[in-house]
């Protein structure tokens, strides 16, 4: 695209070989015996009888005990006799993605940091060493030193801090190289690290440097908050008491009693008992398909993979550090972490919320101009091109899921003449103008295509106006997800998925106190923790 | 006591004295050359609008993202000056036809300059529905018009209502104010010196002649304006209450919302005329028309809205408490104690604190004292504004979408920028036209009515 050579025909042109490099990449498969041919095989995604021997694994001995007990009691250890840990990135890994903006701004499954590499301290740790969030600190072992800005993390082990790998690049590229502080790019940790200590090393002080550095995160951290102690405390009550509300859970015991069913566990709100409300508007009918998704919160480990795959697939554009840090960040799809019990020895609940496609929608009826409306199928359809950009749909989303495009988030690829642009858009997807709202739309482009194909005659098509088969529409984090927790399909179909698992017991409306009938129902997680595996003086289950 | 006829002899003499007094002290303002203090306070005014003008370009060309609005807080302080601005245009529509109605006579010192105010408010109110959209060159679509989509606005939005009740708010506004100086503008006209100014006045006086029919249907004509106005006086704040009271956000949505409203719009209305006539009377030696009794009954008129905004301060905690509804009740927990509580404070004691002083007699007389009080009534009612919109949005129901808003230098220039327009304006009108309805303050005067028994 501009004119470079790849490795490999870098390599041949070494040896003298002008050779392109599909064609060194053809020769190569050719010679490699593996059958068939390169076109064929690159066709296929995969060559035949190429798999790997099944290996026998069996279970090893007692380590997990003692490392449990370690990780719940931590060392006691004092400042100058600090365990550092190096861990790898859950965005850039080692560093070597440092260049991938995607990556960069996908938010930790844990910290909800983006674009830089921070240390982990545990809220004791840093409270005896008078270390807060945003804190840059000093950490020394033995004569190296790092500085690196400090976030406390409920749940790292005490007296040991994790160091984030992956940050501070210097010729990564134009987005990984490390940067001013408003645009990110993370301390190099490498510093620290050694061929003497590859995953850990002990002896370390830790000291502030007096310096301040701002970290984008997507959530708000419990530590990361202004005022006196009643102000930053109120939230994080308020949080523990809605918990149980949003993200709903039982024990097997609690399973286990037939009448369970988590729509009725509402302990926030009490007013379920009233019944369901009435809505002050002609509630619309369906007569036709009643698209719906399920998430299976059981199910759900928080990977983010729904959520870069949702990027990718709707033309999520990425902001950057400082839009982050003002709350702008576009991501249709987010996984809200929150932190149960004791902050140093938390439970860690995750949540995945987009665009609940509510059918009595608050979003729809604040617009002035109708840009957001119900579709004859349920869907929440968002007309980009009527928005004028009030952003009263979003104040009124309780879920809040709706995106604005506060400035033109496309900018550098306005240009028709940019190559770019041709390979990061998706071409069904319409690209947002600054100025103009957007959400999850349920893939939407996907929908229509199975639509149009179940329409349109044979060959290309189903040849009839048939149904569309339960599973022929995946949505792209459905497609994304590895355990398969998000569902999607019609729910006028009622051997659908989607429609037995709105069925289920498990089955419960985020906030349905609002009436807003939503038409993604998540799935109550059942814990099941062994017991052996418990922290001491804790009980395995929490109801 | 003499005869009746001798008794008006008498007293028509000095009746038309005092008359060409007030005639003469009034049109003075506008027809003198312009006094020294104008010029630096206009100087001034325009470096303000000079703000909005540069921040409003660097808003069109760049987006909303120049100010610090999110998506957690959609509306930060662009609807925060908004209200605050319509709250500000309040006090002249109560004074021109609600207190015209009742017969107030002390309203005829300050109507006029009330009335310019609530236009001149209005005018850097209304901007912000405007250019607070994503795409404000299509805010027209917001209009109801025919188009070969067959495309309307959608009704049920309360902002839709807004559009109705602020273009209805500054057509009447303007009619009532325009039509109320036509006498006045006559005035000047016969009184101006130079050509320009005759042909201007004269322009804008509409023929007017002061013939006892033109009198008799300019005074029906007020009536009516006066009537249709009254209601607005209510319905105006009561729809921009609407964009909140229908949401279902907690903070927002509550039924107390438009009276609570119209009070603090009144209260912040009142403080605001106060504000810019303590001074306007001082420079413009109109002491003596715009007096120390009509001050002090502004006063006391912030005192009684102070109280009811107070009140639904109050109310508005308890009733979140005693709904039972958590997520409202914590909302108001988190307005108060949370992270924006500096916010809460700072509206509470400029609102309920501050009228309190108005009590004493001395800070209702001492105009300067009332400048001061008023001043930070008018910071209050800001913070009110800001208080309802942003801490209510920074906390509601997901708390992986809680925030805290920061405003951006052009949120803050933007903000400078309404203030030059108002000014810039004011002061165009306090330099050009009639400050003081002389026909009217003269009909009221008591030398109107001096012997005049069958009154």
């Amino acid at each position: 695209m501009y004119g470079g050579i790849s490795i490999i025909e870098l390599l041949a042109m070494l040896l003298g070989d002008d050779t392109p490099a599909d064609e060194l990449v053809a020769k190569t498969y050719a010679e490699s015996g593996a059958g068939g041919t390169w076109r064929a095989a690159l066709h296929d995604g995969f060559v035949d009888r190429t798999q790997l021997p099944r290996a026998a694994v069996q279970a090893g001995g007692g380590g997990g005990a003692a490392l449990t007990a370690t990780a719940a009691g931590g060392s006691g250890a004092q400042n100058g006799n600090l365990e550092v840990t190096f861990l790898p990135s859950s965005q850039t890994y080692d560093g070597r993605f440092a260049n991938n903006p995607w990556l960069q701004e996908t938010p930790d499954f844990l910290t909800k940091v983006t674009w830089d590499n921070v240390a982990l301290i545990s809220p004791d740790t840093a409270d005896a060493l008078g270390v807060s969030s945003q804190d840059v600190v000093r950490i020394k072992v033995g004569d190296r030193a790092l500085d690196i800005v400090a976030l406390v993390m409920p749940g790292q082990a005490r007296g040991s801090i994790g160091v984030i790998l992956g940050g501070g690049r210097t010729r990564a590229g134009r987005v990984g190289n490390k940067q001013r502080e408003w645009v990110g790019g993370g301390f190099d940790a490498y510093k620290l690290r050694t061929s003497a200590g590859l995953d850990f090393v002990t002896g370390a002080t830790v000291s502030r440097t007096g310096t301040r550095y701002k970290i984008a995160t997507t959530q708000e951290h419990h530590d990361i908050r202004r005022g006196f102690s009643i102000s930053a405390t109120i939230g994080d009550k308020e949080i523990q008491k809605k918990l149980p509300d949003l993200v709903r859970e039982t024990d097997r015991a609690g399973f286990a009693d037939v009448a369970y069913k988590a729509e009725k566990t509402h302990p926030y709100y009490h007013d379920h008992e009233h019944g369901r409300g009435y809505s002050l508007y002609k509630e619309q009918t369906y007569d036709g398909r009643r698209w719906a998704m399920a998430i299976d919160l059981g199910n759900c480990m928080g990977c983010n993979a729904c959520v870069v795959a949702c990027q990718a697939e709707n033309n999520v554009p990425v902001v950057g550090k400082r839009e982050v840090t003002r709350n702008r960040e576009m991501s249709w799809l987010r996984i809200d972490r929150y932190f149960r019990g004791d902050l140093n020895d938390p439970e860690v609940v995750g949540q995945p919320v987009a665009c609940q496609h509510c059918e009595n929608a608050p979003c729809e009826t604040v617009c002035p101009v109708g840009a957001t409306l119900h579709s004859s199928e349920g869907l929440n359809d968002m007309v980009y091109n009527r928005c004028v950009g009030t952003r009263y749909c979003l104040n009124n989303c309780p879920y809040r899921v709706r995106r604005f495009n506060f400035v033109d988030y496309h900018q550098e690829f306005n240009d028709a003449r940019n190559n770019v642009r041709k390979l990061l858009f998706n071409p069904d997807v319409t690209v947002r103008e600054r100025g103009v709202m957007e959400k999850c739309t349920y893939c939407v482009q996907r929908i229509q295509a199975a639509k149009i194909k179940a329409k349109n005659p044979a060959p290309h098509g189903a040849g009839e106006r048939g149904p569309i088969a339960d599973g022929t529409i995946t949505t792209a984090c459905q497609a994304a997800c590895p355990t398969e927790a998000i569902v999607f399909g019609d729910l006028s179909d009622p051997e659908s998925r989607v429609s037995k698992l709105h069925g289920d017991r498990r089955q419960y409306e985020l906030l349905g106190e609002l009436n807003d009938k939503p038409r993604t129902r998540f799935l109550a997680r059942v814990r099941n923790p062994n017991p052996e595996l418990a922290p001491a003086g804790k009980p395995a289950g929490h109801h | 006591m003499a005869s009746p006829s001798e008794a008006a002899a008498g007293s028509d003499g000095e009746a038309q004295a005092v008359f060409r007094g007030i005639t003469d002290d009034v049109s003075r303002v506008a027809l003198n050359p312009t006094p020294k203090w104008w010029w630096p306070a206009f100087g001034v005014s325009n470096l303000m609008l000079l703000c909005l003008v540069v921040s409003l370009y660097h808003l069109f060309t760049t987006g909303i993202g120049v100010w610090g609005n999110n998506n957690i807080q959609g509306w930060a302080w662009d609807i925060t000056n908004f209200v605050f601005w319509i709250g500000i245009g309040h006090a002249g529509t109560l004074i021109s036809a609600v207190l015209y109605l009742f017969r107030q006579d002390w309203r005829t010192s300050i109507n006029r300059s009330a009335e310019a105010m609530t236009i001149f408010a209005v005018a850097a109110a209304g901007i912000f529905p405007i250019i607070h959209t994503g795409r404000p060159w299509f805010a027209w679509w917001m209009i109801p018009h025919p188009n070969d989509m067959g495309m309307w606005p959608q009704f049920r939005s309360p902002l839709m209502w807004d559009v109705f009740a602020i273009s209805t708010y500054a057509t009447t506004s303007i009619l009532f104010w325009y039509m109320g100086m036509v006498p006045d503008l006559a005035t000047l006209r016969d009184r101006a010196k130079e050509r320009w100014k005759q042909v201007g006045y004269g322009l804008l006086a509409l023929g007017w002649r002061g013939s006892a029919r033109q009198w008799h249907r300019y005074e029906r004509a007020y009536l009516i304006l006066a009537a249709l106005s009254t209601p607005l006086v209510l319905s105006v704040h009561s729809v921009v209450s609407f964009d909140f009271a229908t949401s279902q956000n907690p903070g927002w949505h509550t039924t107390i919302f438009p009276p609570y409203f119209v009070a603090g719009a009144i209260f912040s209305g009142f403080a605001m005329v106060a504000t810019l006539l303590v001074p306007l009377r001082h420079l413009c030696g109109l002491k003596h028309i715009i007096k120390e009794s009509h001050i002090e009954a502004m006063c006391k008129i912030m005192i009684a809205t102070g109280l009811m905004v107070g009140g639904a301060y109050g109310i508005e905690i308890f009733i979140a408490w005693y709904s039972g509804n958590a997520g409202e009740w914590f909302t108001f927990r988190n307005r108060v104690l949370g992270e924006y509580s500096w916010a809460y404070f700072a509206m509470v004691s400029c609102n309920v604190l501050v009228p309190q002083f108005f009590w004493i007699r001395k800070c209702r007389t001492n105009p300067w004292i009332v400048v001061g009080l008023c001043i930070l009534i008018n910071v209050g009612m800001w913070f009110e504004r800001f208080v309802i919109i942003a801490t209510s949005l920074a906390r509601q129901a997901m708390p992986g979408m809680w925030g805290y808003f920061s405003p951006t230098r052009w949120d803050v220039l933007t903000f400078i920028g309404s203030f030059g327009l108002f000014f810039t304006l004011f002061l165009l009108f306090a330099r050009f036209l009639p400050v003081i309805a002389m026909a009217e303050v003269k009909a009221v005067s008591p030398e109107a009515h001096a012997g005049k028994d069958h009154h």
